[in-house]
């Protein structure tokens, strides 16, 4: 039989010590033993490494680990973080360092180019002198060249007044400029918004750039700042 | 434990949740011995086992609100306990020069201690020195910490805080399967380890000379 060929392995006779297994397996166990030396051997020696454990007097107390007043109260940050994740108190602080340390390199990032956009904003306009002048109508007309469609059914102002009269959502669109009534603020904004942002005008570059910078400068300071608490 | 014993905890247990620091010190009074010995089983370090043990009793009152009680009190305690041990050792452990430091170091500690003991016949044919000699808990301990975090914890908690397999699990946040191989593999590693130190074991615990069932 089976039994007689196979010895039990130390998991099962460590879980035979503990009365862990089945009571099928518990009973063939107990039968191979009678047979086998060498299993009643390692069971005796993994039963008197137990006993050894068992045998271990609890260490003396150094000191009492009453908590104190300080101690129990913590910073409002820490316990509600702890409220959330209980378990695992030290791990807690390895594991989101990592994410922390990724997205305070991106802010540096962000900041590092915001302040090259930047740079390049104010260069290029303080070069170009006079120009910079006529800055306020650079973006609107940049915007409009990278998005031809718009501007051309919007140039023709004549034209506006016939189409106008069958009023249709996608007509009102194109004559953004002609009747600034009829267009929703939001496209205006958004319009406004795209301009101040383009990249190929100076005032684009330099709001971009500020607008980068303050972002990584704020990331930066919030990651730093949850790190050390 | 007795009933009205468990009552008490209960309401303790439901102060310490309401803010009450000294209802949770009289649950540290109550724990301090079980944590500080399965801390100091599993780090082998008097200090630094203390340190880790006022840690697992702060963040366990910071952190009382989300007891349930789906778990005993101590197996939660032992959770938060062994977890910031594991920590602890890995944190340590992560560097390998300073770990090789504190090897040579312990053993040198530990070679003393073995001449001392071979010095020291009379705790064998003492028949009162049935009580293991502070040198051989010495040793145990080495075996101990010569473990694999994973089959470390699950012997300490099995071996000497006595919990269940089941609770051992729960602790652990492994597999029935898992804990029964990690206890065996431990204990069968800490056999092989103590059959080299035998002749510093009582006679009692001596591992051939008892092959009875």
């Amino acid at each position: 039989m089976a039994k007689q060929e196979r010895h039990f392995t130390i998991t099962e006779l460590s879980a035979f010590l503990d009365g862990q297994l089945s009571a099928q397996e518990q009973a063939l166990c107990e039968e191979h033993l009678k047979g086998c030396e060498q299993c009643r051997q390692t069971l005796a020696e993994l039963r008197q490494t137990v006993a050894l454990l068992h045998a271990l007097p609890p260490p003396v107390l150094p000191r009492s680990f009453l908590l104190s007043a300080e101690q129990a109260t913590p910073p409002a940050a820490v316990r509600t973080f702890n409220e959330i994740r209980p378990v695992l108190p030290l791990r807690r602080v390895a594991r989101p360092s990592y994410v922390q340390n990724a997205l305070r390199n991106l802010s540096v990032l962000a900041a590092v180019i915001g302040l090259f956009f930047l740079l390049s904003g104010i260069f290029s306009a303080s070069f170009t002198g006079p120009s910079g002048g006529h800055s306020t109508s650079a973006p609107a007309l940049s915007f409009a060249s990278q998005h031809p469609a718009p501007t051309a059914t919007a140039t023709p102002p004549p034209a506006a007044p016939n189409v106008a009269e069958t009023p249709t959502v996608k007509i009102t669109k194109p004559d953004a400029n002609t009747h600034p009534v009829v267009q929703p603020l939001v496209f205006t904004l958004l319009q406004v918004l795209l301009a101040a942002f383009d990249l190929s005008t100076q005032q684009g570059r330099a709001l971009t750039g500020l607008m980068l910078l303050a972002i990584g400068i704020i990331g930066f300071f919030v990651i730093t700042r949850r790190q050390r608490s | 434990m007795s009933k009205s014993v468990r009552d008490d905890e209960e309401l303790l247990i439901v102060r310490s949740q309401r803010g009450e620091v000294d209802a949770f010190n009289q649950l540290v009074l109550r724990y301090q011995q079980t944590v500080y010995s399965a801390v100091f089983r599993l780090l082998g370090n008097y200090d630094v086992a203390s340190d880790v043990t006022q840690n697992t009793f702060i963040a366990a009152y910071r952190s009382i609100q989300s007891y349930r009680g789906s778990s005993s009190f101590r197996s939660w305690l032992l959770r938060i306990g062994s977890n910031m041990a594991c920590d602890h050792w890995r944190s340590v452990h992560r560097h390998p020069v300073e770990s090789l430091e504190e090897l040579t170091e312990e053993d040198e500690a530990h070679s003393s201690s073995l001449l001392s003991i071979l010095a020291t016949k009379e705790v064998e044919s003492n028949p009162e020195a049935m009580l293991l000699s502070q040198e051989f808990q010495g040793v145990i301990q080495q075996g101990l910490q010569q473990l694999p975090l994973d089959q470390r914890v699950a012997v300490v908690l099995c071996d000497i805080q006595r919990l269940s397999y089941e609770e051992i699990a729960t602790t652990t946040q492994a597999t029935l399967g898992t804990v029964r191989s990690r206890i065996a593999r431990g204990r069968g590693r800490l056999r092989t380890y103590l059959r080299q130190h035998q002749e510093l074991l009582p006679h009692k615990y001596r591992l051939n000379t008892d092959s009875s069932l």
